[in-house]
């Protein structure tokens, strides 16, 4: 009995610099989700899931090797592609998003919404995801390789032609 | 414009519509609700199931 009360002390310490991580990753997890399955509730139950299945690994001692950014997102990328196999809810595959969308999604109509609405549609669903990654997240070829499961060249093919597809539709930048 | 003040352009473009959807980001919760999974839509949606199990048992015949 007595030995509870480090354990707990032990584990209050490693939440608390877990939770630092969590709240400083969260937007950016929670709007990674939201570009892909596009719908509020689906994106913040899935962002969460991550958050507990992330933290279950980091308690285990498995927590991120490199920036904890792009682990949160592969473990979030993981769940929704994991979520569409099985669910008999729509869940979009981050590879065919592009084809489905639910327009139950209350942001939907935002103009905000409608811009990456209208970049998605002039992109394969790979270069829209490479191009996310590295112009809205920031990651490197070799994260996004990691994330996508593609080499570090296979993520800059894929980034330059997007940009390519992306120089014929000027509107986007309009 | 070259393709390296395209990229920059999309770039400042992607991150300014980001952050217009900033304002409907929810907070992050509380880890301790998290874990708990208050009000997450799974447990929604359990209960979604359980209230049809019920209205199908106390159907009046």
């Amino acid at each position: 009995m007595g030995e509870a009360a480090p354990v707990s002390t032990r584990e209050l310490t490693l939440n608390a610099g877990f939770e630092e991580l969590y709240v400083d990753a969260w937007p950016r997890l929670y709007r990674y989700v939201w570009l892909f399955v596009r719908n509020h509730e689906d994106a913040e139950d899935v962002a969460a899931e991550a958050v507990r299945r992330a933290l279950g690994a980091w308690q285990r001692g498995r927590g991120p090797r490199g920036d904890p950014m792009a682990w949160l997102f592969l473990i979030a990328r993981r769940l929704v592609i994991d979520r569409h196999r099985r669910s008999p809810i729509r869940w979009l595959p981050l590879s065919s998003v592009d084809r489905t969308f639910d327009g139950s999604n209350s942001l939907g109509d935002s103009e905000a919404a409608v811009w990456f609405d209208q970049l998605r549609s002039n992109l394969s669903p790979r270069q829209h995801e490479a191009l996310l990654l590295r112009y809205l997240f920031d990651l490197s070829d070799e994260q996004i390789g990691h994330l996508m499961g593609l080499s570090a060249a296979g993520v800059r093919t894929n980034l330059s032609r997007a940009v390519a597809a992306l120089r014929a539709h000027p509107e986007v930048l309009s | 414009m070259d393709t390296g003040d395209f990229e920059r352009e999309l770039r400042n473009r992607m991150k300014a519509r980001a952050a217009e959807l900033d304002g409907s980001t929810p907070p992050a919760p509380r880890l301790t609700t998290l874990l708990v999974g208050v009000d997450r839509p799974r447990n929604r949606d359990r209960k979604g199931r359980f209230g049809l199990a019920f209205a199908l048992v106390a159907w009046p015949r």
